[in-house]
């Protein structure tokens, strides 16, 4: 993706304003809108009456988004699918002291990253690899995982992922590959703007150099 | 995004990764099962009915298994049982005072003061029995002229 220039990137704006007009509404109240039916969720879930239907419109919404942001934080599609079950079923049972400060997506992405690092802490202990093992294990692991369809260069990409520290990946594949924003990812992760930016920068140099031994 | 323009140019931010087919709808399922069956299980150890649903799943509960009384259990509301047991509570209850009740029918003063006509006192036993029915001379007279 080429960045855009001046022109373009008010080009852009003009046509999100006519998109969202397509749809009846102006742009504020449109994603005023979307508020507004995060809200409405968050009020059922904490009826209990309504709850379990309002917390399977959750699960629908949501379970792809954050099946992929786990899945390239642990690359296995089983430790995936455990992992991601948890965080579902420990959101279900934290329901009633989550008070709706923070957005719906931010607080299960907040499980989520919570869950990935204890499954990824574990794994390390349980390992009794050194660190340049860990990669050759991890390479060894893409290369015969049924579900992986990538080429040698997005498998590469996937591998130097996985050298970085779990804080580290999770930054990285939040601002790469899902475009957040720094304050989302600081409500997420609990770090300031300014280390985000700086371990993001340094995940950068650390995968390029990486890249660059291996192409 | 100028930063990480190398990787983009050699990795792309395509997605490599795959999943089983139709697994969403199927995580959705299994979960949301998963989810049912633990809340019915909380809903099992909750005895107030006013309090707010915890809703926390109670692994060691699952050992409860799959024996029909506790599927009726688990399937029936916490209000209908608690109102089966203040029925049941209730019924005991009045039960057991009718018993009461009706075995003091079954044995009136005058039922009592007929049978002990044939039996013979001493002097020393109507005394005590006297001082402990809490009666006077009159009330005495009065009782047993009432009794024949």
């Amino acid at each position: 993706m080429v960045p855009l220039s001046r022109k373009q990137g008010k080009k852009c704006q003009r046509f999100r304003r006519k998109a969202a007009a397509l749809f009846g509404k102006s742009t504020g109240a449109f994603f005023d809108s979307m508020k507004d039916k995060e809200e409405d969720i968050v009020a059922r879930l904490h009826d209990s009456a309504t709850a379990y239907a309002a917390f399977s419109e959750v699960v629908r919404e949501y379970s792809e988004q954050l099946y992929w942001q786990i899945r390239r934080m642990v690359s296995d599609h089983e430790d995936t699918n455990d992992l991601l079950q948890n965080t579902f079923m420990k959101a279900w049972a934290g329901l009633d002291s989550f008070r709706g400060d923070a957005r719906l997506s931010t607080w299960l992405y907040r499980i989520a990253f919570n869950e990935c690092l204890t499954f990824l802490s574990r794994k390390k202990s349980e390992r009794l690899l050194s660190i340049d093992d860990e990669e050759t294990s991890d390479a060894g692991k893409l290369e015969s995982d049924p579900y992986f369809n990538g080429d040698y260069a997005q498998r590469l990409l996937q591998e130097s992922i996985g050298t970085l520290p779990a804080r580290q990946r999770m930054v990285f594949i939040m601002k790469y590959f899902e475009e957040k924003k720094y304050e989302e990812i600081s409500e997420i992760v609990g770090t300031s703007v300014g280390a985000l930016k700086a371990s993001y920068h340094h995940a950068v140099r650390k995968i390029e150099k990486y890249i660059e031994e291996r192409l | 995004m100028k930063q990480e323009g190398e990787i983009l140019k050699r990795c792309g931010k395509g997605n490599p990764f795959r999943t089983p087919e139709g697994y969403f709808d199927r995580f959705h399922e299994d979960l949301m099962k998963k989810i049912s069956g633990a809340a019915d299980v909380s809903d099992a150890l909750r005895l107030s009915p006013g309090s707010s649903a915890p809703r926390r799943a109670e692994a060691g509960l699952s050992c409860l298994g799959k024996t029909s009384f506790a599927v009726l259990f688990r399937n029936v509301s916490v209000y209908w049982r608690i109102a089966a047991v203040l029925v049941v509570a209730v019924s005991l209850s009045c039960f057991i005072y009718l018993q009461g009740e009706g075995s003091k029918a079954q044995d009136p003063v005058s039922y009592r003061v007929a049978v002990s006509d044939d039996e013979e006192y001493t002097d020393e036993e109507i005394n005590v029995i006297i001082e402990e029915s809490c009666l006077d001379d009159y009330d005495l007279y009065q009782l047993v002229s009432d009794a024949k």
